[in-house]
């Protein structure tokens, strides 16, 4: 059975033009997803309807085959899916252990975590701002990885960093899905990281298309 | 991470912001807290003005019937009952709120040192131009013929009470009590005297002297009772007595009981002129005096009358009514312009930290959790700032009470107060009107102070209701400041967050 499943799902945001049409998709373990399509074709809406942020016009997004609404959202949030996002989104007044460790019940595991991402001791208890760019977002995959859901939803986790750094967090993704057998759909303009994942989708007015890879 | 965590780490790393709100909201607890103390200040003021002025209502025989009037040659006899004990207690018992009463009669006494010595010299005090010559040949002849008989033939007033407390010159701030203790009906043998005369006659508490009928002279053939008396109390006249001669003054009366006057005077009445009854709040007099008027001995024609004596009062009344409505409007214009402005800061605040809403929307906590985080923030920071207010509220309303209220206060009565006059019933002048045994006393100095003195404390009620308001308004700013956000949906505030 698939650990994630859109099933005919459609979404509009005024009630008349459809953003996405009749979308009907299954995600499973252990795999690396990547939805790939033009600006404002709908991705960032998708990874929202996975990740219980929003809802669908119609249809239903199922997790272990139960509608997310019946798991309740914020539920959903907390115990199956964890969030990367394109500008980090850290919170300014903690440190990197303590963004690490925000939706964490084992905060021991954070220090190791964000040591093995390439922080030092002495990064990990600074203002989280004062890092790099590259630094912050390896502290948004490090809460992501230590929140111990199923699935991560990372959107656009590659669009404000440089080629290495780019490669680097590709690589962490890849090794998430490997060792730790999570699913982890991704949202990216990026060739090189949607080349990483096992399947590639498009998203092209409002229809989700598996690419042949 | 807890709500409780997440609020301690935004007050530490977000100093300025914290240290912003938290003298906001002092200033807003301190204005609020010294203006409740304020408004404590000026109940505590008017309820000392009210019972400095004195106001009380006096119970005496109904005097008006005709028939209850035996005419002689000599004059007329009231022989209708007059006022007892028991008619003061049976009044009481229907009263609440009431403070005390006093029965009060007067009468001439001799006293001496000694059984068969001369009476004691008093003090010149009267106004009449005869007065020091009269009292002086007779000090003069003290001591001068140790053999002679002749006495002064001038006596004490005796100020006879059932509970000096409450008489009225002492209620009045006339008479204050320097020394020793006041007196009850049930004692007998005992006395209070003025200091001056104490100290004229070496006299101090603790002293006897001798009481004795003032009719009875020592050369008469009647051999005098000679009651003694333990001096238990000394008294300070503020003020002089407005009297002809020095034997009518306040100063050389005696204060004493039915109980003493019985055990050496033919007159055994059991019976006294007149009861002034003194209720907790002067405020509350008229409708006490309305009560007894209603009850079986005052209606129509009875036996007694009551009148009432409130006019100070009712004068100064109104003005410090206004200051208090001033004062409360003062705490209620505090408290809405302080909700409104804590409501915008936490809006602008709350708008702020959209970002990190978002974020703790996309790890799964709820709505709710979020605000329970930034209930707890302002909870922290309102509690020590409403505690820090306690000692910076307490100061600010010492100083307004000081600078302001006082002159404001000393200005109402200033304004209130009639022409000073002899017959006069001013706030700084004691009469008992229509008595001419009960001189007045004029030029008060002690009495005036307390009117104007303007005691300021932080009550821990105060406090109490400063927190609970402080914290019931800052939660509810803070409520109503999230409702925005909270109305968006998590993408919408992600949305925004882009």
């Amino acid at each position: 059975m698939s650990l994630m499943e859109l099933s005919s799902v459609s979404y509009s945001y005024d009630g008349k033009k459809m953003v996405l049409t009749d979308i009907s998709a299954a995600f499973e373990e252990r795999k690396m997803y990547a939805i790939v399509g033009p600006s404002g074709c709908g991705k960032t809406t998708l990874l929202s309807l996975l990740g219980g942020l929003d809802t669908p016009s119609s249809g239903s997004v199922l997790f272990n085959g139960t509608d997310i609404k019946k798991i309740g959202l914020s539920a959903h949030r907390r115990d199956n899916v964890s969030f990367i996002f394109q500008n980090y989104n850290l919170i300014d007044y903690m440190t990197p252990l303590e963004n690490a460790s925000l939706s964490s019940a084992a905060k021991e595991s954070a220090l190791p975590m964000l040591t093995r991402l390439g922080l030092t001791q002495s990064e990990v208890k600074r203002n989280v701002l004062k890092l790099s760019g590259g630094q912050q977002q390896r502290v948004a995959i490090a809460r992501a990885l230590l929140a111990g859901t199923k699935v991560i939803l990372a959107d656009e986790p590659t669009g404000n960093v440089d080629d290495a750094m780019s490669e680097e967090i590709a690589g962490l993704l890849k090794e998430s899905v490997q060792e730790t057998g999570k699913c982890v759909i991704v949202v990216t303009h990026s060739t090189d990281l949607a080349a990483k994942a096992d399947t590639v989708f498009l998203l092209r007015n409002g229809i989700l298309q598996k690419q042949n890879m | 991470m807890s709500s409780f965590r997440r609020a301690f780490l935004y007050l530490k790393r977000k100093r300025i912001k914290t240290i912003i709100l938290f003298f906001l909201i002092l200033v807003l607890a301190t204005l609020s807290l010294s203006a409740l103390a304020l408004k404590d200040a000026i109940e505590t003021a008017q309820l000392n003005v009210r019972q400095v002025l004195g106001g009380y209502f006096t119970v005496e025989a109904n005097m008006t019937d005709s028939d209850k009037w035996l005419i002689n040659e000599y004059g007329g006899k009231y022989t209708g009952e007059m006022p007892t004990v028991d008619l003061a207690e049976s009044v009481a018992e229907n009263l609440d709120g009431l403070l005390g009463y006093n029965l009060y009669d007067t009468f001439k006494t001799r006293v001496s040192k000694e059984p068969g010595s001369y009476d004691l010299p008093f003090i010149i005090c009267g106004s009449n131009q005869f007065d020091a010559e009269f009292v002086s040949d007779a000090r003069s002849s003290v001591g001068s013929d140790p053999d002679s008989t002749d006495d002064y033939n001038i006596s004490f007033g005796a100020h006879l009470c059932t509970d000096s407390a409450f008489d009225y010159y002492f209620m009045s701030g006339g008479l204050t009590l320097v020394e020793g203790r006041h007196i009850k009906m049930e004692e007998t043998g005992v006395a209070i005297i003025g200091e001056e005369v104490a100290k004229l006659n070496g006299l101090k508490v603790g002293d006897t002297v001798y009481l004795r009928d003032p009719n009875l002279y020592l050369d008469s053939d009647e051999e005098p009772v000679y009651a003694p008396v333990t001096i238990v109390g000394l008294f300070k006249v503020n003020g002089r007595s407005n009297c002809e001669f020095s034997t009518d003054a306040v100063e050389n009366n005696i204060f004493t009981t039915q109980n003493t006057l019985q055990t050496y005077s033919v007159y055994k009445t059991g019976s006294y002129t007149k009861i002034h009854f003194y209720a907790e709040d002067p405020d509350e007099l008229e409708e006490m005096a309305e009560t007894v008027s209603a009850l079986p001995q005052f209606k129509d024609d009875g036996d007694f009358i009551v009148s009432l004596d409130n006019k100070e009062i009712l004068a100064v009344k109104k003005p410090l009514e206004n200051i208090h409505r001033l004062v409360m409007l003062l705490i209620v214009l505090i408290l809405m312009i302080g909700a409104v402005i804590l409501w915008l800061i936490l809006s602008s605040r709350i708008k702020e930290r959209i970002r990190e809403a978002g974020i703790l929307l996309s790890i799964g906590k709820g709505k709710g959790d979020i605000l329970l985080q930034y209930i707890l923030e302002i909870t922290a920071v309102t509690l020590v700032a409403c505690a820090v207010s306690i000692f910076s509220g307490g100061v600010i309303a010492k100083t307004a009470a000081n600078t302001m209220l006082e002159d404001t206060i000393t200005n109402v009565l200033e304004e209130q107060q009639p022409p000073q006059t002899s017959s006069s019933q001013s706030i700084f002048t004691y009469v008992i009107p229509d008595d001419l045994q009960n001189p007045d006393i004029v030029g008060n100095t002690a009495s005036t102070q307390p009117l104007t003195e303007i005691s300021v404390s932080i009550q821990a009620s105060d406090v109490l209701l400063l927190f609970i308001a402080a914290l019931l308004l800052a939660w509810l700013a803070v409520f109503i400041a999230s409702i925005p956000l909270f109305r968006l949906k998590p993408r919408e505030i992600l949305s925004k967050m882009s």
